[in-house]
């Protein structure tokens, strides 16, 4: 399988704090792969770099083979990004605000029109497509981003807790659609708190604990090498074995 | 290079939205359709009735001492005094007064010191804003007469007090002095009101008393007139509507456009931040400033429309107000005239207001951060109701002040064309110096994500050692070193041309040049093109030095001619008279000093720094600011035109000597003819003389000749390309 993003050495310092450090993941086409870890593991700081909304203080972020450094424009056109808090335009509607992605994503008419209808129809959006986004739902205002992400058709989806603000349905909904979208070959980076979504939906897990990778694996192979039960435990013993190691280290 | 038509869709989507924030429209328009008519028709009715119960109503007058039968005739024939002699006046001072024992009031001084003769005597009281005045503590006026009469005036028993010393009715018939005082509170509107017409009563009863006089003593008319003064007044009504608008429609029309623009910056930012929409125009394909440049066109149409909508309304106010209290007007035309010249003004506002909010976490933020921002902006402005203040070459420089002052310029019809140049000029410098700063605010990611950031971080332009400028660092240090040049001329203009020529070169084009190169580290070859030119480069580079001036003063200047005061002045100055120096110092003052200093400048760092841009836009932008620079109107086009000239010459050869040589020939060949006028006479040609077309035509194809032969062998290594990517 060839890679669609291939990160190396990421880190990242604000001021004096570093929020990453020296971390390294792959993604390849038709791939989940779950980024889990506690709050302020550096999970979004992560993302946001990979997504090319942060800069890395250090370390290469390569797209479907094109430097994100040297080449942002041409490797952001192949990412899509959303995440849990991620608003929407209030005064707009979603068939305005998708038609606005669209042109600033270079999406030439006419196909941009039929893309914008499709996706309506795929993601069950024809009810309040005309509707300003303001006037929404929670679960209706994901769709919309959703659809804003995957708008441009990109080889690679990065979702941060994309389920996070939405009940139980919406969130499933959500969770579908992933699927249906690694059925056509994409590749998708998920970061999540819900197990039973990585359970369903992951490949490959990375477990980010201080800034760094401190596990990685298939969810078997990760479960197996913890003597753990289930993933939730899995998680808990190698969150609290990993704080431990960056306590003693900040400690040395 | 910026993609225009996605900053254009990011334009069209805030604009959308923007238009359906129904708190930015009623701010836009809403407010100044309704505001101005409604404060209007308010205030012109409260005054209108104010004045007319004014009006109506008598002055109620305390008279002190024996009231003649003259003055008592004269005050009831015009109905408008209420008469109570000796009101308020104890029975002894009332007879010390009739007596005669009373010394007269002791001298006026602040009467005095304006040279007035007016036989009254003001008293000023302290009365509180409450509805019923209270008597002020006693204070000594240095007369009983005075002090009692201030207490009367301040319990308002009475508006003024009409003292007629003893003697008044003999003295009027005996052909005497007949003396009187009226004494009032100026602060009081009434009491004013009242010395007002007292006043009038008593010139109309001296000059009845006159008129007896003469005819009494057969004397001339007019002899005890002697001198007749009548008083006209030149000022057009154009004028003087143009007084009234101009003092009150600039400060408001900047004050208003720059609080519609307030809230679209917050809006446009924070706002964008507060709702969580800013990421995902980060993740996007696009740069910052073609998002900095969509989201600023956004906010400047908003500032626009709200310049408009508060011209319009303004100008229909004015209009209809003056129209009804006098038949004057300003012509629709000014109104118009002080929308045009705002548009820079709103340009730096808006740049300046977009940067600042950017920092602000949210809406309340924003609002925190823009107020003080709106107050420091506005203070200036306070500068056009100082006494004096008018728009000269210094106040041309300070931002909004100068475009103050020039509105109201345009409506007294005096706004001199150097003037309005200047003033437009540096607006323009300061609002591209504003968006500059907005961009590279914009690029920071911590102001972006993660609220405020430091403010260090952003105002330290940390220098990025490149071997070309960008865009901003080019236009930051043009605006710099235009903004010093021009009080730096000013505070070395009496130290003769010399030193002002030398001075300028070295402290505003070179000085500025090297310290942002060795800041930047800027590679001396591919920004400053210091390399050695081809032979026929400098083939070129000769030929069209000596053809160029054909060119501008044959074409461009017989198209466009200065005034003739104009071209003497700069011929006087570039004569040195005064200075009595050989020419060979005069070539190397005027010719070779700016052949290096302004083209390290200008063909150097400012041209480099527009390279990206492309061939074309680098050149035309260079030479724009190349006129700029000159600092005047009348040589705006001749020294655009040797700029692209030049440049071409120079970005074509790939050689910044090449400018040197046609920039220093150019100069030199100027002042060698000043200085040997008989040349040109023997030529036939005289200072009144045009250069023939034919001349000035065939010049052209010269220069054209020489453009061809620079641009020949491109030195290798310097690219005629413009460069794409930073390395």
């Amino acid at each position: 399988m060839s890679s669609a993003l291939i990160a190396t050495g990421l880190c990242k310092q604000f001021g004096d704090f570093v929020a990453v450090k020296d971390l390294s993941l792959r993604v390849c086409a038709g791939e989940v792969v779950g980024v889990l870890g506690p709050n302020g593991a550096g999970k979004t700081t992560t993302l946001r770099m990979l997504a090319g909304i942060l800069t890395p203080t250090c370390g290469t972020v390569e797209i479907d083979g094109i430097p994100l450094a040297d080449q942002p424009l041409e490797a952001k056109r192949r990412i899509g990004f959303l995440s849990g808090d991620t608003q929407l335009y209030r005064r707009l509607t979603p068939r305005e605000m998708l038609d606005y992605f669209g042109r600033l994503y270079e999406v030439p008419e006419p196909s941009r029109t039929t893309r914008v209808k499709e996706l309506i129809t795929q993601l069950d959006m024809e009810s309040f497509a005309d509707r300003p986004c303001g006037a929404l739902s929670s679960g209706q205002k994901q769709r919309a981003n959703i659809a804003r992400a995957f708008l441009h058709d990109p080889g690679l989806l990065i979702l941060d807790e994309p389920t996070a603000t939405l009940d139980v349905w919406s969130g499933q909904f959500i969770v579908e659609a992933i699927r249906r979208e690694k059925a056509r070959g994409r590749a998708i980076l998920f970061s999540t708190h819900i197990m039973s979504e990585v359970e369903y939906l992951c490949d490959r897990i990375y477990l980010v604990h201080g800034g760094r990778i401190v596990e990685e694996g298939t969810t078997a192979e990760i479960i197996r090498r913890s003597g753990c039960s289930n993933l939730t435990d899995t998680f808990l013993n190698l969150a609290r074995q990993a704080g431990a190691g960056v306590s003693k280290e900040a400690s040395a | 290079m910026i993609r225009w038509h996605l900053s254009l869709a990011l334009f069209r989507k805030e604009i959308i939205e923007t238009l359906r924030d129904q708190r930015t429209l009623l701010l836009a328009f809403g407010l100044p359709i309704l505001l101005y008519p409604l404060l209007a028709i308010g205030l012109t009715k409260v005054q209108e009735s104010r004045s007319e119960a004014q009006n109506a109503r008598a002055s109620k007058v305390a008279i002190w001492g024996p009231l003649a039968a003259s003055v008592r005739t004269e005050l009831e024939k015009t109905n408008r005094f209420e008469i109570k002699p000796g009101l308020g006046l104890s029975p002894e001072l009332s007879q010390d007064l009739e007596s005669g024992k009373l010394p007269p009031f002791p001298s006026n001084s602040r009467e005095e010191s304006r040279g007035t003769n007016k036989p009254s005597a003001s008293v000023s009281s302290q009365t509180g804003p409450g509805t019923k005045a209270i008597p002020r503590p006693p204070q000594d006026l240095g007369h009983p007469l005075l002090n009692e009469a201030a207490r009367l005036i301040a319990s308002r028993e009475v508006d003024a007090v009409l003292v007629l010393w003893p003697g008044f009715d003999s003295a009027l018939d005996a052909g005497g002095l007949s003396k009187s005082a009226i004494l009032y509170d100026s602060v009081r509107d009434e009491s004013s009101r009242a010395h007002v017409r007292l006043s009038d009563s008593l010139i109309d009863l001296r000059k009845a008393e006159l008129s007896r006089r003469e005819s009494k003593f057969q004397l001339p008319s007019g002899f005890s007139k002697a001198v007749e003064i009548e008083k006209r007044d030149l000022a057009l009504p154009l004028r003087q509507a143009g007084k009234v608008i101009g003092s009150m429609l600039p400060l408001l029309l900047i004050i208003m456009s720059a609080s519609g623009g307030l809230y679209a910056a917050i809006d446009l930012t924070a706002g964008e931040k507060e709702r969580n929409t800013l990421q995902t125009l980060l993740c996007a394909p696009l740069t910052s400033l073609e998002i900095i440049t969509g989201k600023f066109l956004a906010a400047w149409v908003v500032v626009l429309m709200t310049t408009l909508a508060n011209a319009a309304s303004m100008g229909a106010t004015f209009t209809r107000i003056l129209s009804s209290a006098g038949g004057i007007e300003a012509p629709m035309s000014a109104y118009f005239m002080a929308f045009l010249v705002m548009l820079p003004a709103t340009f730096m506002v808006t740049a300046i207001f977009l940067a600042v909010a950017v920092f602000a976490r949210d809406f309340k933020d924003g609002q925190n951060l823009l107020t003080p921002m709106f107050m420091v902006l506005m203070l200036p402005l306070a500068g056009t109701s100082l006494p004096g203040v008018e728009l000269d070459a210094w106040t041309a420089f300070v931002p909004l002040l100068n475009i103050c002052l020039l509105i109201k310029g345009i409506f007294l019809q005096e706004a001199a064309t150097e003037m309005v140049f200047l003033v437009l000029a540096s607006s323009v410098v300061y609002a591209a110096m504003a968006l500059s700063f907005a961009a590279h605010v914009f690029q920071q990611e911590q102001v972006l994500l993660g609220g405020r950031g430091s403010w260090k971080s952003v105002l330290q332009f940390k220098p990025q050692r490149s071997p070309v400028p960008s865009p901003s660092l080019a236009l930051l240090t043009f605006a710099g070193a235009f903004v010093l040049m021009f009080y730096g001329g000013h505070l070395l203009a009496g130290s003769g041309m010399v030193v002002l020529i030398l001075m300028t070169q070295i402290l505003f084009f070179l000085g500025p040049n090297v310290v942002v190169g060795w800041r930047w580290g800027l590679s001396m070859t591919e920004t400053y093109a210091l390399r050695r030119p081809s032979w026929q480069a400098v083939a070129g580079a000769v030929l069209i030095g000596l053809t160029a001036w054909g060119v501008t003063a044959g074409v461009v200047m017989r198209l466009f001619p200065p005034p003739e005061g104009f071209s003497k002045a700069l011929e006087k100055a570039l004569l040195f008279e005064n200075d009595n120096l050989p020419l060979v110092f005069v070539v190397l003052l005027v010719g070779a000093t700016p052949a290096i200093c302004e083209e390290l400048f200008f063909r150097g760092l400012i041209l480099s720094g527009f390279r990206r841009f492309g061939f074309w836009p680098a050149l035309i932008a260079s030479s724009f600011l190349f006129a700029i620079a000159h600092s005047s109107i009348y040589r705006l086009l001749p020294t655009f035109m040797l700029g692209m000239i030049i440049g071409w010459a120079a970005m074509r050869s790939g050689s910044i000597f090449t400018g040197m040589i046609i920039h220093g020939i150019n100069n030199s060949l100027l002042v060698i003819i000043l200085h040997n006028r008989d040349w040109l006479t023997k030529l036939g040609l005289d200072e009144h003389t045009e250069i023939p077309w034919t001349a000035g035509i065939g010049m052209l194809a010269l220069t054209g000749v020489g453009l061809w032969l620079t641009s020949m062998r491109p030195i290798p290594g310097r690219t005629t390309q413009p460069i794409l990517k930073q390395p």
